[in-house]
This record gives C-alpha cells, structure tokens and sequence, in this order.
C-alpha cells in the first residue's frame, strides 16, 4: 500500500512543481495592462501560455472610448469590428471585447466599466451564446472582474448584494480551487511539456509582435492572438483538416460541449441580470443589437435534432426577442449558418467561425443597424 | 460532485478526517449528513426532496405493515401500506422518468410537438435506483423476509449512503443492515487498502479507459449511418468495452469506497462478457439490478411455474420492464424485449446450446450482447438501424470517417481486458508487489490527471 501512496503523491507533486513553473495557465497577468494600452494599430498580443483576456478588455476600456464594440465570448471573436464601421471613422474607435467564458456577471462588470468612463458606444454588438443562459453552465472567471460587478450593483441595486466579506471569501477559496485543478490538469501538462520542447524552460509571456510568421511557425497548439482591435486571430498553422472540423462540428452536441446535453432550462435569473445590464446600455443611448452566434452546419443540425435543445432553443429565441423589444434594442438570430451565409469550410471548429463567416455576420449586423 | 473528481476526492479525505472524530450515534448521522451533502452536490438541492419523501415513506410503511403483522392484522391493512409505498415510488418515477417519454410517445402520435414539456421535467439524479431500495424494503417487510431497521438513522444510511446512492449497487437492507449496525456500534472494520486499492482500479477503468473509448467513438457514432463495415464492427465493440468500463468502473469505485467504512456493498459485476450464455450474462451483468427484477417481477408475475411458454412470456415481459427502467425510451424498450427474447430462446434451445464447444458458447452470447447494446446506445430506431445495416456491409467496406489507430489499439485492448483479466474484487491485494502497487499508483496519478477531461457515469442518467 505504501508504494502506491508513494507513487501517487511524488508523481502529482513533480506535475504540480512543473506546471507551477511553466505557467500555462498565465496566473500572472498583471504584464497585460501595459501590453494592452501600448499596443499599436499594426501590432499583435502574442503569448506562448494563457492570460487573462479581462484584463486586456480592462485596459483598452479604460485608455479610451470606443464608438462600436462587440461584446461576447470567442464565438463573436473573429468579427473584426472595423467592418462595422463607417470607412472615415478611426480605427481606436472599435472594438471587439470578447472574452474567454463569459457569464452574465461579465456583461454587469463591461457596462459598469463603460459607465464609469462616461462612455456611451454608438453601437454594442452583444453575442448572446446559449450557454450563457443555460442552468448547467457555471463559470467562475468573471470573479477577476467581480470588483466592477460588486460596483454595478452598488450602483444599481444595491439590495442585491449579499455581505461582501463572505462572498469575496468564497470567492477567493473558488479562484484558489479552479487554479489549482489547472496546475493538475492532462492538459496543462501537455502544454507545458510542448513549451518546454519548443522554447526551453524560458518562459514566453505574453508579448508585442509586428508579425506573426514566426510566431505562428513556432507555437504548436492554439493560442489567443489578439489584433489591436481586439479581434482574435488563428494562425494558418492551426487550421484542422476539414474531415476533422466537421467530425468535432458533428459530435457538439454529443461530447456536451458547453453542457448543451445537459440543458435543462433558460435561465430566469440570468435572463433578467442581462437585461438588467443591457438597459443601462440602451439608457445611456448605445444603440444595442443581440445576435445569436453562428454554429457550424453539423453541429447546428445535431442541435436541432435533439428535441429538448431544440425547444430550448426556440424558447431562448423568443426571450431574447421580447427583451430586445422591451429595451429597444434588436435580436437578429444568426445561430443558423444558412441564414448567415456561412458554409463548414468557414469554420475553425463547431461553434468559431472563421474571418470570411464573420465578414458576413458584420455585414448582417450593418443592415440591420447602419452607421449613425 | 463525481467519483472521478478532484472535489469527490477532497470532500473524501475531509469525510475521513471527520469520522476520526465521530463515535456511534454520532457517527451514522455523520454519515447520512455528509451523503445528504454529496447527493445535493450531484445536481439541484430540491432531489432531496423525492429521495426524503420516497424514504420516508417506505420508513412509515414498513414499521406500520410489521406493526400489523406482529398484531395479526389484517391482510388488506398490509396491502393498503404496501400499495402506499408502491403508489408513491413508482409514481415519483412515472412523473420524473417517464411523464415526459408518454407526452412525446403520445404527440408522435398525433403529430404534436411535446418538446418543450419534456424538457421542463428534470430527472432526479439517482431516482430510479433509491426508490427500488426503498420499494424493496417494504415489500421484503410485508414479506415476511425483514424486520424494520431499528432507527430512522440506520434506514437513511441504508437509502442514502454515498457510494450506493446515485448509480448502485441496489443494495437491500438484508445487505446493508447488518454492516450499518456494526459501524454505529462502533465495530465495523475500515478495510483501507482493499478499499482505496478498488477506487484506484475503478477510477482508472472509467477515466483511462471508458473517458477514452468515448471519446474516439461517440463523434462516430453521431454519424454511423455513414459508417463501413469495418468501423461499424469497431464502434459496436468499442460501445460495449466502454459501457462495461464505465459502469463496472463505478461500481469497483462504490464497493471500495463501502469498504473504507467497513460497510460491504453486494458485488454487481462478475466478468460479464465471459459468459457462456444469455442466463449467465444476467447472472454478471448489474447483478443487483437482475436479481432485483426476478424477485420483484419475474416471481410475482409467476416464474417459471406455469410450464415453459408461461416461463417465456414472464421473461420477455419482466426484461422489458427491466429495459423501461434503464431510460424513457423505446430504444431501451426495444434492448429490453431483445434480452427477454434471447433468454426464451436460450431456455427453449438451451440443451442444444450447452452441447456447444464452450469457446463457441461464448463467442455467440458476446456477439449477441454486443448487438443489443446497439438500439441501447442510439438516439432513434432509425440510427439503429442504420448501425445494424452497416454491421452487414450495407454502406460497404470502409466507408465514412475511420476510427483512427490508437482508439483501434484501445479497443482491442480494452476488449482483452475485459475477456481475460479478472475482476478487481477477486484480486488479493495483501499479497501484491510492491511493483504491482508502483503499478497501479502511476496509472491512478494518469487517472487523476485526466479527471479534468471525464464525463458523468452512463448510470447516472438512469
């Protein structure tokens, strides 16, 4: 038995130093901040390991106001948001806020951050994900922006609040737990170890780059490259032969990505907070336009041949349009790649399209709300 | 919260500091706390209400049907208690199980949608395996086979206990009771290394073996009608290694766990696919369960007292029930009236069979299982049947996407194991290697490492 406790503990210990070390996960994304405000119109934000998008999304709200943003998860990530643009207007004045599993406390944290710079974009683009307002889905990386989601409450309702010591310790503890999970992961260990076969122990962080050849060239699996708009970009190198994509794309629903399987409801709850976020939007005279991000063929069929996620979905279609007419805002669904124009050789995976897709999502989104 | 996760594995070494500090009394409320605990984290806090209800029910009826057999009470009062227990039970599962299955049955029928019905009505976690515990528990009262656990706290350690809870071992309280007696009076025997050495072996079954299958052949599968001849075949036998794994995987896990408390757990699994025939295969297949709907189906309904073709039609009716109870479905229906049909047949033609070389015996009982998890698996009957075709050839040798090499590799090899290893209950653990034991800690440390990656057991959603 001993052997055994001895196996088990010295070889999780050795992953859990090394993963410590390499950093995958990019706990320290402090360097962000920086990176995000100096960088220039024709630079990339590059990194050989994970960091936090909330703080780059931070950063370049706070060094200046955009007149049009896209605010959603990676799903609306490739939209570049100069498209939605008229042509005068100045590059800095869009952006594409897009962040890594977003929730609900999320959109709350952007809209106190856009009412505490005094900014009041012409146009907010939102992509509302199903998962989003799925009950099964739980995420906990808004708490890296709980602060600003603490003040839109405090601000707004104020009775909503529950006793902050409790819930920051809480939500501390959760933070603790969700890092230390990672430092235990198949995956990171997996990165850490191609890291270390391609760069050495020489830890890469997230950097500035004229160009991505090399880059690209060098970095053996996915990684968020972020264009000074925001937009995120995939490297030719990481294009998965089509077989694949659609093979993933079929098999959405069944590997229960974003727990679509296990959807059991539309959140009430979340519903309400979003709206509650939105109308702040719409009060402060942003023009707001709700899209339903657009899936791959397979895995939108796969979605609709499930009887229950094709109730969902029906019933999150019908919410989404009575809250936009509530708020004066507009819901243009565009989960269908038909209806969008996309076909699945414009897709990365089964819910990212690729830039020709979302080319054609921008142009949807200006007819339905052209430039002021 | 999952076995095969890092927060079951936490909230385990919490419980064990706890018990520490827990004596008697005190400790079986611990342990029916913490299983309340754990069972609320396994999905929404209201199941503990159909799970408080269902075994308080049963607790009230069983104590009033033994109170009216020892005060010679009338047969009517005991079957009117009984009936309660009954009406109650299978009610909670009619409404949570198989509410929605009629609606959808019914507008297929009529050509209505019934979608957004059934999608309101969530299944309890679990349901369908504590409400036969706590059924049985009365019906073994009016029986005559039981006497009521002496405390409400026994009873719910019985109903509740973590390990059991969710997915079995259906445990009677004939099992169960003897052992949660000795761990409240303090004298139950934690068999540690038997215990973690079983969770270890379970553990890695489900992550590195069934996670692993799954995931090379559920994208597969979500297009088998395009599938060739080839991958059809491997797809069937990947299924069935996976579900084996998946659930013999879980149940390794319970019993080990049962044994860290010194509470033993009725075996389910005895290496079903070495089966020489179809009674065989239901003789080591979720044996709790088989053994379950004999005694509370197949002998009510009459056996085999009626001569052969009575024998026949109480068999094919109580697998089909025994197939109902896996999932609201007519897939399920459909795998269940299969199994009932080929135990018939083998009992019609069962001198015939038994003549066969043994090695022949057993190649056809596995060929005929592996065909029945077929509709077991698929989405529709179309699917099915399109899974079927493919087995013949119908959509030719080698087409569709192909199963690539390393999942080929893993299926035969999950295949062997399954056939040639033995079961990790029969393993003698005290006289293991200290090369075995380095062994099975590195496959454990992989286990854990791919936690972050595994899926909710297949008996979960039953």
């Amino acid at each position: 038995m001993r052997p055994f406790l001895v196996t088990v503990l010295s070889l999780m210990s050795a992953i859990l130093i090394f993963n410590l070390h390499m950093d995958i996960a990019g706990f320290g994304s402090g360097e962000i901040s920086p990176l995000a405000t100096s960088q220039r119109g024709d630079e990339w934000l590059v990194s050989d390991r994970d960091y936090d998008q909330r703080a780059w999304v931070r950063a370049r709200l706070l060094a200046g106001c955009p007149q049009r943003v896209v605010l959603g998860s990676s799903t609306v990530g490739t939209i570049n948001p100069q498209r939605l643009m008229g042509a005068s207007d100045a590059p800095a004045a869009a952006l594409n806020l897009w962040l890594t599993g977003p929730s609900v406390e999320d959109f709350e944290a952007l809209v106190q951050l856009l009412r505490a710079t005094r900014c009041a974009p012409a146009l907010v683009v939102v992509g509302v994900d199903p998962f989003l307002l799925n009950d099964a889905v739980t995420s906990e990386r808004w708490q890296s922006v709980k602060d600003l989601q603490r003040d839109f409450y405090r601000a707004h309702d104020a009775s909503a609040l529950t006793p902050q010591p409790l819930v920051d310790a809480w939500g501390n503890v959760t933070l603790a737990w969700l890092k230390f999970k990672d430092l235990l992961a198949y995956q990171t260990t997996v990165s850490g170890l191609e890291r270390l076969r391609a760069a050495g122990a020489t830890k890469l962080g997230p950097r500035l780059v004229p160009q991505l050849n090399d880059y690209c060239a060098r970095t053996p699996s996915i990684q968020s490259v972020r264009h000074h708009d925001g937009r995120f970009v995939y490297c030719d190198e990481w294009l998965r032969p089509q077989a694949q994509v659609d093979a993933i794309a079929r098999a959405y629903l069944e590997r229960d990505v974003h727990s679509m399987k296990k959807w059991r409801a539309v959140s009430a709850e979340r519903l309400k907070r979003l709206e509650g976020a939105l109308a702040r939007l719409t009060a402060a005279g942003s023009r707001v336009v709700l899209i339903g991000p657009t899936y791959h063929p397979l895995a939108h069929e796969a979605l609709l041949a499930h009887a229950p996620t094709r109730a969902l979905l029906r019933q999150l279609d019908a919410d989404l349009d009575n809250m936009s007419a509530r708020l004066g805002a507009r819901w243009l669904t565009l989960r269908d790649p038909a209806r969008a124009g996309c076909a699945a050789g414009e897709f990365f995976d089964s819910h990212h399209p690729g830039p020709s897709c979302a080319r054609r999502l921008a142009e949807q989104i200006n007819a339905l709300a052209p430039a002021p | 919260m999952l076995f095969n996760s890092l927060e079951f594995i936490l909230f385990a070494l919490i419980l064990t500091l706890l018990f520490r500090f827990a004596k008697g009394t005190k400790a079986i409320a611990l342990l029916v706390a913490s299983s309340l605990f754990f069972y609320s984290f396994t999905g929404e806090a209201w199941y503990l209400f159909p799970l408080l209800t269902s075994s308080l029910v049963d607790y009230v009826v069983g104590a009033r049907i033994h109170k009216a057999h020892l005060s010679g009470g009338a047969s009517k009062e005991k079957k009117a208690y009984l009936a309660i227990s009954l009406a109650v039970n299978i009610g909670m599962l009619g409404y949570f199980k198989y509410w929605g299955f009629l609606l959808e049955s019914w507008g297929a029928l009529v050509g209505a949608d019934a979608a957004s019905v059934v999608t309101q009505i969530v299944l309890p976690t679990g349901i369908s395996f504590y409400t036969f515990q706590t059924m049985c528990y009365s019906v073994d009262i009016y029986r005559g086979r039981l006497t009521p656990a002496t405390s409400f706290l026994n009873y719910m350690a019985y109903v509740s206990f973590f390990p059991q809870l969710i997915a079995g071992p259906i445990a009677r309280y004939q099992d169960l009771g003897a052992s949660i007696e000795r761990f409240r009076a303090g004298q139950a025997t934690p068999a540690w290394r038997e215990g973690i050495a079983l969770f270890s072996i379970g553990l890695c079954k489900k992550v590195l073996i069934a996670d692993r299958v799954a995931n090379g052949i559920n994208p597969l599968i979500s297009c088998v009608d395009e599938a060739g001849l080839w991958t059809s075949w491997l797809l069937m036998i990947g299924y069935s290694t996976q579900l084996y794994f998946d659930f013999s995987g879980y149940s390794d896990m319970a019993l080990g766990l049962g044994k860290c408390f010194g509470i033993e757990l009725p075996i389910n699994f005895k290496s079903p696919y070495k089966s020489k025939n179809p009674s065989d295969f239901w003789r080591r297949w979720h044996i709790t369960l088989s053994e379950w709907i004999r005694d509370y189906i197949y002998f009510p309904l009459g056996g085999s007292r009626g001569g052969a073709a009575s024998a026949a039609q109480n068999l094919v009716l109580t697998m089909t029930i025994g197939g109902l109870w896996h999932g609201a479905s007519w897939t399920f229906v459909v795998w269940g009236l299969y199994h009932g049909l080929l135990l018939a047949l083998y009992h019609a033609l069962k001198e015939r069979f038994d003549a066969l070389p043994v090695a022949a015996q057993r190649a056809l009982t596995l060929l005929c299982v592996f065909v029945g998890w077929i509709p077991f698996r698929s989405d529709s009957f179309a699917q099915a049947g399109s899974w079927l075709a493919g087995l013949l050839g119908a959509h030719g040798l080698s087409g569709g996407e192909r199963l690539s090499l390393p999942y080929t590799g893993l299926i035969v090899a999950s295949l062997l194991i399954a056939l040639l290893a033995p079961n990790a209950y029969e393993m003698r653990f005290s006289s293991w290697s200290v090369r075995r034991w380095c062994a099975l800690g590195v496959a454990t440390a992989a286990a854990l490492l791919m936690m972050n990656y595994s899926s909710t057991f297949i008996y979960y959603r039953f």
